[in-house]
């Protein structure tokens, strides 16, 4: 269809060209954004102080919010599939195992829970999440200057998991707390060698203004988001 | 749909017919004060606002004053992680790419996230040309697309329409069957698009922020029709302005929270996600095969120009929330896909003089967009330059060019001035309705009409400045020191 594919070469000669430069430069000097960028409210926050703004924050983007610790995790969990009603999908994570979630998602969820199994194939996946009243998934990361979540795709993690079911829970463990997106950007970069295929940020429910600037909770992705952060000191 | 619409009009022409706009002109009042009011509060806890601004404005400019070296490095990354890098110097050869992946792809239905780069490009007419179905996916946009209108704010683009003649519109054209109530329609159109999200083949996205460093593309949404189109489709389809590129995934940091605050006055958005290249093997969802088609459709220009600080530009709106012109004439005044401010000057620059009549001349030059832009861009000046770039290749109106020759001369000259300024004075006073200023009433008089008709204008004083000056230096007996300031 198109005459001839452009090379990045032919297509980088006039941006050069704008910029007085003979040619594409082989290096630059690197730009220092950890210097160049003004400290965060919340580095210079204590734990405690830290939690506490991230649970304000969430609280603040309509995130249902609550407390618990290992063992409360599975009861808190199962309380919210009833409530849902329907269907449950969850992550493929070692720690709900542990914690007992998984088992208890099975036992609550009215219509049956189902493990995120990529092997299963993408229709069936995406079919069971989009079917679902319930995704559960454990949070990465955490970011206390936005009461944001991270959820980082992989196999054991779907994309669809967090998105397509109407109500989300996220167990948040404390210990993953973080001050900044900057600081998650670093233990993100020490992590993982190769980049994941997508880096997820989720600050409360979807939700819409377009209509004469009413806000609307719940447009394509959950109607409603819980964070149980999961005290696991 | 290009950068400009209505283009059989002048400008005079599209501002008599936004300032007829009732409805619109109070949305647009309400979203600005809104927004002020947002963007202020959360902007106001943070103790360093300003010297974000400046990092921001450091990242931007020293990347792209080393654009070539960032593209290369960003489009090396992308490669390396497995997506498929187009290069696209023109909007056609952007729509050339995009048709040979729907050919490759063998699809014909495309679910679409809000991207200013497709309407810029005029993606959907030429998609739809070809035969393939184009869903927007975005509630403005799917509102815009099904009413056949125009966007008239580049972050809320359906600011301009009511409730009720878009659930009507719903009614007729998809058989929506509820109320005009928001919340009611968004869910009418979360299950109608659901369907249509499922059963897409290939999913077009813009991009906020282009990773250098890892190649990676991201998205800003609230809705999450963003996250729906890049977890779906099997193919995907990104399209990345040259102008989009950031160093590396710490000044993401940075970005989303400028970003973010001034465009929507909230810390961050439901969503922020970094793509980078497609879904990995034993990956459940995600697009498998992913495009990125880097286009510069006159960006190099601009780089090389006197306009270049508009390259930091990172489309938050902020500029046209608190602009007064754009208050008064409305999104669609401007006639261009880019209103407000930030939208003179990319417009001027992107299509030419000829083609924005007097697109310049829509500016006050109050400054206000200047202190509200997150990325320190000074617009007000840069939309002066237009205008003396304008007079300067005799793109000036006759009247305006004779007026000028004509106060040229008249400021110039003692003489003329004193004359000039007497006979005034007396001759505004018989006009004035009350007194001090010209009404309404003299909107019949040529040149003063256009003013008067929206606005008062201040009658000449009677006795001139100069005058009363040199009595009252009579009076006090002692005059300045000639050369010092008096103060």
């Amino acid at each position: 269809m198109s005459q001839h594919d452009v090379s990045m070469e032919e297509f980088l000669a006039p941006i050069s060209e704008a910029l007085g430069h003979d040619a594409v430069p082989e290096t630059v000097v690197k730009i220092d954004t950890d210097e160049l960028i003004p400290a965060h409210i919340s580095d210079g926050l204590s734990a405690e102080e830290r939690m506490e703004r991230f649970c304000a924050e969430a609280e603040g983007a309509h995130v249902n919010v609550s407390h618990t610790d290992r063992a409360g995790a599975a009861p808190a969990v199962a309380d919210i599939a009833a409530t849902a009603g329907g269907s449950a999908v969850f992550d493929d994570e070692p720690l709900l195992d542990e914690w007992g979630v998984a088992a208890a998602l099975e036992a609550a969820a009215p219509q049956g829970a189902w493990r995120w199994d990529a092997r299963a194939g993408r229709d069936a996946c995406i079919e069971k999440a989009a079917a679902a009243q319930l995704g559960v998934t454990v949070a990465d990361a955490a970011i206390s200057e936005t009461g944001t979540i991270l959820q980082v795709v992989r196999a054991g993690h779907g994309r669809s998991v967090s998105l397509l079911p109407t109500v989300h829970v996220a167990l948040v463990p404390a210990s993953r707390l973080e001050p900044s997106m900057m600081a998650v950007m670093h233990a993100v970069r020490e992590r993982y060698d190769a980049m994941p295929s997508q880096l997820v940020f989720v600050t409360g429910p979807s939700n819409t203004a377009d209509i004469e600037l009413v806000r609307v909770e719940g447009v394509h992705g959950p109607l409603t988001v819980h964070y149980l952060v999961v005290d696991d000191a | 749909m290009a950068i400009l619409y209505n283009e059989g009009t002048t400008l005079a022409e599209r501002v008599d017919a936004c300032l007829d706009d009732e409805f619109a002109h109070k949305a647009v009042e309400r979203a600005q004060d809104v927004f002020y009011d947002k963007r202020n509060a959360v902007i106001g806890e943070l103790p360093n606002w300003e010297d974000m601004r400046h990092a921001a404005r450091a990242i931007r400019n020293r990347v792209n004053n080393n654009l070539d070296y960032y593209v290369a490095e960003f489009a090396r990354n992308a490669t390396a992680a497995g997506a498929h890098v187009h290069f696209a110097p023109k909007a056609e050869d952007a729509l050339c790419e995009i048709l040979d992946v729907f050919e490759e792809a063998h699809a014909s239905t495309c679910v679409k996230s809000k991207s200013m780069m497709s309407e810029e490009i005029g993606m959907n007419e030429v998609l739809e040309e070809a035969g393939m179905e184009v869903v927007e996916t975005d509630c403005a946009e799917a509102i815009l697309q099904t009413a056949k209108d125009h966007p008239s704010h580049i972050v809320v683009p359906a600011l301009h329409l009511d409730r009720e003649a878009i659930a009507r519109m719903f009614h007729d054209e998809l058989g929506y069957a509820g109320s005009s109530v928001p919340e009611d329609i968004t869910r009418f159109l979360r299950v109608h698009l659901r369907e249509k999200f499922l059963a897409a083949e290939v999913g077009v996205r813009g991009c906020n922020f282009a990773v250098a460093s890892t190649g990676s593309t991201t998205l800003v949404t609230n809705e999450g029709n963003g996250r729906m189109v890049d977890t779906l489709p099997k193919t995907q389809i990104v399209l990345v302005g040259i102008d989009r590129i950031v160093p590396d995934l710490e000044s993401l940091d940075l970005m989303t929270s400028l970003l973010v605050r001034s465009a929507v006055g909230t810390k961050l958005t439901s969503y922020f996600t970094v793509d980078c290249g497609p879904a990995h093997e034993g990956e459940g969802d995600g697009a498998t095969d992913v495009h990125i088609i880097m286009i510069d459709n006159g960006r190099s220009d601009i780089l090389g120009s006197e306009f270049s600080a508009i390259e930091r530009c990172i489309r938050c709106g902020a500029c046209l929330n608190i602009c007064p012109v754009y208050r008064h004439i409305t999104g669609h005044g401007y006639g261009s896909i880019y209103p407000g401010p930030m939208g003179i000057v990319m417009t001027s620059c992107l299509e030419g003089y000829d083609k924005v009549d007097k697109l310049p001349y829509a500016c006050s030059l109050c400054s206000a967009c200047t202190s509200n832009c997150p990325m320190d861009i000074p617009l007000h000046d840069l939309i002066r330059q237009h205008r003396v770039n304008m007079v300067a290749q005799g793109y000036a109106g006759p009247i305006e060019r004779r007026a000028f020759v004509t106060a040229g001369k008249v400021l110039s000259s003692r003489p003329l001035y004193d004359v000039a300024t007497k006979v005034a004075a007396r001759g505004m006073k018989p006009l004035a309705h009350n007194g001090d200023s010209l009404g309404p009433a003299t909107a019949w008089i040529p040149v003063l009409g256009a003013w008067t008709r929206n606005r008062d204008f201040n009658r000449l004083a009677d006795e001139r400045f100069r005058d009363w000056f040199k009595k009252h230096e009579k009076e006090e007996g002692s005059a300045p020191e000639k050369g010092k300031d008096a103060r």
